[in-house]
This record gives C-alpha cells, structure tokens and sequence, in this order.
C-alpha cells in the first residue's frame, strides 16, 4: 500500500489523486541515448529504398513532406498576401502621399508613387483570395491534416499516397495561374475575392474584369479540385486507417476538427465549382446564367432572363462553409494545444465534437446572410436570421470549454500555449460581433462598411492564422527534429496579438459611423475624412505587425538548418501518437510495429503522471476503475429498463 | 461515440472508400446545377426523343455490368470479358444517342443568350457525358487488365470500383432525366 508521497512530485499543479493503491510504472522509459539509437536504425533500415531528390522533396508521396510543401508555399502565399495588404493601407492611411518604391514596384499601377485605382482593387481582390484560399485553406487544412492525421492517428500514410501528392501539385498549379496573372497588361482580377456578377461576368466592366477573370476562375476552378481529392483522402484516412485501439472516441480533437473541415469542403466545393463553370460560360460561350438586361454605354445586351442573384448564392452557399474550413482546424489545434501544454484533460470532449459537427450542418444553412441587402425575399432572411444566430451555441460551447481547460490548469506559457490563449481571445472578440450583424436589421446599417471588416478578420482572419501560428511552433520539431527560438516566439506573438486588436478594433467606430469598405479614397468625402488620422493610424501598425512577422519568416527558415536539435522524442509532453515515432521519422512514420492505442489522448495530469501517452496500457487501477465504472453503467440501464417494464 | 460504431466495425477497402467520397461531392456538383436550373425561368424545349432510348441504352449496361461482375466472382472470365464489352458497347450507343440529343437541340435553334435553363440542361447533359467517357475508359482498363491476366489472385476490389462506378454514372442520369421530365 502507498500513499501519496510516493507520488512524483508534483509542483504548483492540482492535488495528484490519493489512490488506494501504487500507480504502475505508466510512461515508458526512453532515454536520449536510446532514441538515438533507434534513430540510426531507422536510418540504415531505409538505406535500401534509393529515392532520388524529386521523388523524395519534390514528386513525394510521403504525407511529412507533402505536409512541408503546403505550409512553405502557405507562407510565401501569405507574404504575398500580407504585403499587399499593406500596399493598400498606405493608399488608405496616406491618400495623397506618394511613395517612390511604389512605382518602382507597380510601375504603371501606381503612377508617381500612388496606386492607380483600378489596382487599389486589384490588391484588395488578391489579399482576400490569396488569404482565405491560398494560405487559411490550403496552407493551414494542407499542412496540418497531411502532417497529423496519418502520425495522431497511427497509420502508415494516406489512404491514397498518390492522390495526396496530386491535391498538392493542383494546388501549385492553381498557385502558378494566380500569380502569372499579376503580371498581365490588364492587370489581376479586380471584382473582390467574391467575384460577384455582372463585374466578373462582363469583360468590359473594368480593365481587371478582362484576362485577369479568366485567370481568377481558372485558378480558382484548379483549386477547388486539389482541395476536394485532398478532403477525400482526408475523410477515408480518419475513418479507415486508425491503428488498433484508437476508436473514433479516442482520437484527438485536432483530427475531429480536421475531419469536420473536409466533410464541410467536400460538401460544398462541388457547388462552386458549378457556379464557376456557369460564370465562365457566361463570360465566353454567350449564355445568360447570371446577365439579364444590361446597358453598357447606351447599348444594351443581348442577354436575357439570368439573375445575379443566382451567383450569389452559389458562391456564398462555398462561401460561408469556406470561413468554417479555415477556423475549424485552427479549434481543434487549440483543443489539443490548451490541453497539452495546460496539462489538465481536455473539458467536454463529447461536447467539443458535437459542436464541431453542430457547427458544420448550421455552417450550411446560413449563406444567404450574406445577402440580407441584395433584395432577397426578407421572409428568407428571417430563416437564415435564426440560423445565423444559433451558430454562437455551439460556438459558445467550445469557447467555455476552451476556458475551463485551462482554469486552475499546470499552465507553461511556451509559445504554442499563447498563440492558443490569442486565438481563443480574437475568437471571442470577432465572434460576439457576429451575433450583432447576424440581425438582418442591424445588418442593413453595417454591411458592406469597416464593421465587417473588424469582424471577419478577427473572427476568421487573425484567430485562424493564430491557429496555424500555434500549430507551426508546436509541432515544428516533429516536422524538422529542430526547435525554433523561443525569445522570437515570444516577440512575434506579443507584437503580432496587439498589433491585431490595434488594426481591426478602431475599425468597428468607422464601421459604426458608416464608412464603407473597398472604397480608395475618403479624403474628399466629409463625413469619413475625421477618420483620416485613424486611418493613418492603422496603416502605420499594419505596416509594424507585417515587419514583425519577417521575424516569424527568420525564425522558421533559421531554425530548419540551425535550430536547436531536438534530444527528446516528446519534447512537449505530450499524449498523442506522433511524439511516439522516431525524433527523424523516415518514411512508413514508425520502426516495426505501429502502436496500439489504450486511451484517450487527455490522459494529463492523472494518478500522480504529468502525463499518460495514448499507447501506455491502463495500469491495474483504472482497469478496476472503468469496468467498475462499466457495470454501474449497465446496471443503471437494467434498472432503467426494470422500472419501464414495471410501469 | 457508439452511434458512429458502423465506421470502424467493418472497414471499407481506403480506395472504395475514397471512391464514395467522391461520387459524394460529384453529386453535390450536380445539386449546384440542378438549383441553378430550378430559380431559372423554364426551358422552351422538352427532351429530345432520342434522350428516351439513350437512357434505356444506361439502364441496360448497368445490368450488363452487374452480370459481368457476378461471372467474374464465378470466375467465368470469358463471360466476364463478354458482359463488359456489351457494357461498353451500350455505354457508347449513350454517348451517340446524347450526341444525336444534343444535334436536334441544336436544330431547334435555342438561342443561349435567351434560354438559361436549356443552357443548364446542355451543360448538366454535357458534364454527364464527360462522366460517362471516363467510365468508358476505366471499362477498357479494367477489361486490359483481366485480358493481360497478369494475377491470378482474384480480388474482385478494382472490378468492384469500377462497377460502383458505372452504377453511379447510370443512376446520375436516370435520376437527372427523372427530374428533367417532372421540373
């Protein structure tokens, strides 16, 4: 018999439990010396494949690798992305000032140092479509389902190696379209990341509205058929490929989240890509799907009998779905990340996936209101109202989950722990928001003006990149067996979470007062000039959090080839699978055996062990424990069923 | 999560499974169309005639295959062959019928910029007709393949996607010329 001091010790974290009897040897011994070991037998066991440098970095069909290509091109994407944002505050902060590196830059797009206006939208456009597709889409779903799911879920690879390696060679593909469109005479597409009719179905709407439409839904149409063979080899692995004993109740809630995401993708991609295929007919083979009645120029068109409307809703029924596909991995990381390093079991798992799906079937059913002031039958907009409204209960259930994860937890601030504690913040704070603009009649007052902007960039925009932010720094040193620096960590995150708030806070007043978006210049309009120091403002901390992030780009590229080398396999302590494999996992992820899994993944902080990994068998107490736990359950149903047949 | 215990009870082979998905988000594509057609005014042209007799052509190869399939678990790999070649054969008599729909369309003089729903019509009937070319292509794969009797292990998987395949492809187009005669 023992008591609780033969517990380890156990420092400023919960009360370990008094137990009746001594807690069996749980975590299994693994000495750096040991791992190494393992490592170069690793090694030496996979000198005999003989794979050439583009079978193994470039055409490769191992997930670890195909996972690095989608966040490195996520990253460029997102540079490129970012810094066109910046382009277009200083246009907004500084209206009438010229910037020489501008016209270096643009050449003709910005004459004399200012940004002509047709390619002020032009880089509005590419910052929303290469954010929300290229980087929160592929970059983060790419990334981390490719990286997790095969290593948290105890599988070899995909489901479909093959068709894993082409998801992301359309994803290139689309990639290279978009990007060669920046460099033609008309320029990129202008219509906004929406591409709404008729500017993107009329060739002479506006000089973008020509070549650059084309390339737009080319790329666009490319894309959505990477992500659709990419979410189902998702889907197949999650519910095929689970090693013995990891039940769909025992996998982590980053898989769950992952999961929902590519359910949610395959959903509603395939009607995008019709919606394109319509506005492509339209632009070129002379059909009216979406043109009716139109005069340019005195003239009027042939077209007859199409709706715009029509486009509308085909793209807001991907469009909505797409602001879950790209915050819904971020939850499930954070899910993992609040438990892992709060070590203290997750709060609510089965409440966490019932929303995750509750959020899915609601996420399917709310497009149109994104449509309350574009002359839609208000009786429609009441449904989606209510709808809209009831997506914050399951949102709510996962941030009061979030929350009491990490009430009276072990907490260790590293950096993976505080970009999770800033996505939860910018969740809530974008979130509550929405509960305001989910009102049609609020709605008619703020859309289409900054307050949008505010919100959808905190809710979707900064909490899924922070999502990503966590995910990069946590599970860096599985990807490259190095660490990145923890002082730039926490640099790049305290600039990154203030310099956010700054940026899109101020924006719900302009949004409040009216000022509308994608508009180039307020200074001669008099009600919005006021907000000109604002502005001025705001474009000057966008330009400090796109600097601080060159450090996150310095960091990440230093630490590849420099950074301090990983001599433990599980660096972070934690429960799931992948810190299971060797510290350099080689292709086929474990040596022999794959692991059988005994237990849930939120085994922390229990009978005295900071923490339990999923594949440590359960020790003779809680064998007692849940089939004591077992009988009561059933004996209560036979009671139940008792008192029934009695009635 | 007991509820969801059928998904690891019996697992699917990753590849079939991988196949349902898609043949899901496929008829999701289709759905996109079919509403574009429903909020359209209606089309001024019924179906041509010859839509009827290409359908029973798709029915009719959908049982051909199932046959084939059967005499390949029966390990009759002749019959198999046979079977699957009609199947073909019937899958390119749909694919001329379309074409002949598609000419008399044509002949009727629908003006596209006047009538979206004919052009949704066109353009459903023209992706379906991709859908059923590639199952062609697969057919004479999976035919090859048996031809070349390069195993001798008789795993019925390959045959079995293709056959769920060519069902699915069958059923699209009973169920889109079903909609089309009731819309």
């Amino acid at each position: 018999m023992s008591n609780e001091t033969d517990l380890p010790a156990f420092p400023d974290g919960p009360a370990p439990r008094k137990k009746s009897d001594a807690p069996a040897p749980l975590a299994p011994p693994t000495s750096p010396e040991s791992e190494a070991k393992l490592d170069a037998d690793h090694d030496d066991h996979h000198l005999h494949h003989h794979e050439t440098f583009v079978t193994k970095y470039i055409f490769s069909q191992d997930h670890k690798i195909i996972s690095k290509q989608f966040l490195i091109t996520g990253i460029i994407w997102a540079f490129i992305g970012g810094f066109f944002s910046v382009c277009f505050r200083m246009q907004l902060g500084f209206p009438n000032t010229s910037f020489h590196w501008m016209e270096v830059l643009f050449g003709h797009w910005a004459p004399g140092g200012r940004l002509a206006p047709e390619f002020y939208y032009s880089l509005v456009t590419m910052h929303g479509t290469i954010m929300i597709f290229f980087v929160l889409t592929a970059g983060v779903s790419g990334t981390f389902a490719n990286l997790l799911i095969p290593l948290q879920l105890g599988a070899r690879d995909m489901a479909s190696p093959f068709i894993n390696m082409l998801s992301y060679w359309l994803f290139f593909i689309a990639s290279i379209v978009m990007f060669s469109s920046l460099f033609i005479s008309t320029g990129p597409f202008s219509g906004g990341w929406t591409a709404y009719v008729p500017l993107s179905a009329l060739q002479e709407a506006m000089p973008g509205s020509q070549k650059g439409a084309d390339f737009w839904i080319t790329a666009m149409m490319i894309f959505v058929v990477s992500q659709l063979l990419a979410a189902i080899n998702y889907i197949s692995t999650i519910l095929n490929m689970r090693t013995r004993g990891m039940s769909m109740s025992r996998m982590p809630l980053t898989i769950w989240g992952l999961l929902v995401t590519a359910i949610l993708g395959l959903l509603s991609f395939p009607v995008l890509l019709a919606g394109l295929i319509f506005l492509m007919s339209d632009r070129h083979l002379g059909t009216s799907f979406y043109l009716s009645e139109i005069y340019i120029n005195q003239h009027a068109l042939p077209n007859v009998g199409g709706s715009p409307l029509l486009y509308q809703h085909l793209f807001w029924f991907l469009g909505h779905p797409e602001v879950y596909i790209t915050i819904l991995p971020g939850m499930g990381i954070v899910s993992e990340l609040l438990s892992t390093h709060g070590k203290k079991p997750i709060f609510g798992y089965t409440g966490m996936v019932l929303s995750l799906f509750a959020i899915m079937i609601l996420s399917l059913v709310v497009w149109a209101h994104h449509m309350f002031v574009s002359g839609m039958n208000p009786l429609l907009g009441s449904g989606f109202v209510l709808a809209t409204l009831l997506i914050a209960v399951p949102s709510a259930i996962k941030v009061f989950n979030w929350l009491f994860t990490i009430i009276k937890a072990d907490i260790t601030l590293t950096v993976p722990f505080l970009w999770a504690v800033g996505f939860v913040s910018t969740f809530i704070s974008g979130g509550l928001t929405g509960i305001w603009m989910g009102n049609s009649s609020i709605d008619l007052h703020i859309h289409d003006t900054y307050f949008i902007i505010a919100h959808f960039h905190l809710v979707m925009g900064v909490s899924a990149m922070f999502g990503m932010f966590a995910g990069v720094y946590h599970w860096f040193p599985k990807m490259f067996a190095r660490r990145m620096n923890r002082t730039l960590g926490y640099i790049h995150f305290w600039i990154t979470l203030i310099g956010a708030y700054l940026i899109f806070w101020p924006m719900h007043y302009e949004g409040l007062a009216g000022m509308p978006r994608r508009y180039y210049d307020f200074s001669a309009w008099y009600t919005f000039s006021r907000f000109q120091r604002l502005d001025a403002f705001i474009s000057v901390v966008a330009i400090i959090v796109f600097v601080s992030q060159l450090l996150f780009l310095f960091n990440f590229f230093y630490s590849i080839f420099r950074g301090k080398k990983l001599t433990t396999a599980n660096p972070w302590k934690s429960n799931t699978l992948e810190w299971t494999t060797p510290i350099h996992v080689g292709h086929g992820n474990w040596i022999g055996e794959i692991p059988e899994v005994f237990r849930w993944p939120y085994d922390y902080s229990k009978n005295g062990m900071e923490f339990i990994p999923q594949n440590v068998p359960l020790s003779p107490d809680e064998e007692q424990e849940y089939t004591a736990r077992w009988e009561l359950r059933n004996a209560k149903k036979k009671g139940l069923k008792m008192n029934q047949s009695d009635a | 999560m007991v509820w969801m215990s059928f998904l690891y009870h019996k697992k699917m082979h990753p590849h079939k499974l991988n196949l349902w998905l898609a043949l899901g988000a496929i008829v999701m594509f289709f759905i996109g169309f079919l509403c574009v057609y429903l909020m359209l005014p209606p089309p001024s042209v019924r179906l041509p005639a010859s839509c009827w007799s290409s359908t029973g052509a798709i029915v009719l190869s959908g049982l051909t295959m199932h046959v084939g399939v059967l005499a390949f678990k029966r390990r009759q790999l002749l019959l198999h062959e046979m079977w699957l070649m009609v199947t073909g054969l019937l899958g390119l008599i749909f694919v001329l019928l379309q074409l002949v729909a598609f000419e008399q369309v044509y002949h009727w003089g629908i003006v596209a910029v006047h009538d979206g729903a004919a052009s949704v019509l066109c353009v459903m009937a023209g992706a379906h007709l991709l859908y059923v070319l590639t199952g062609i292509g697969v057919l004479i794969a999976s035919l090859l393949r048996v031809h070349r009797r390069h195993f001798i292990l008789y795993s019925a998987t390959g045959l079995e996607e293709t056959a769920i395949y060519w069902y699915f492809v069958d059923s699209l187009w009973l169920g889109l010329f079903i909609f089309l005669l009731l819309a």
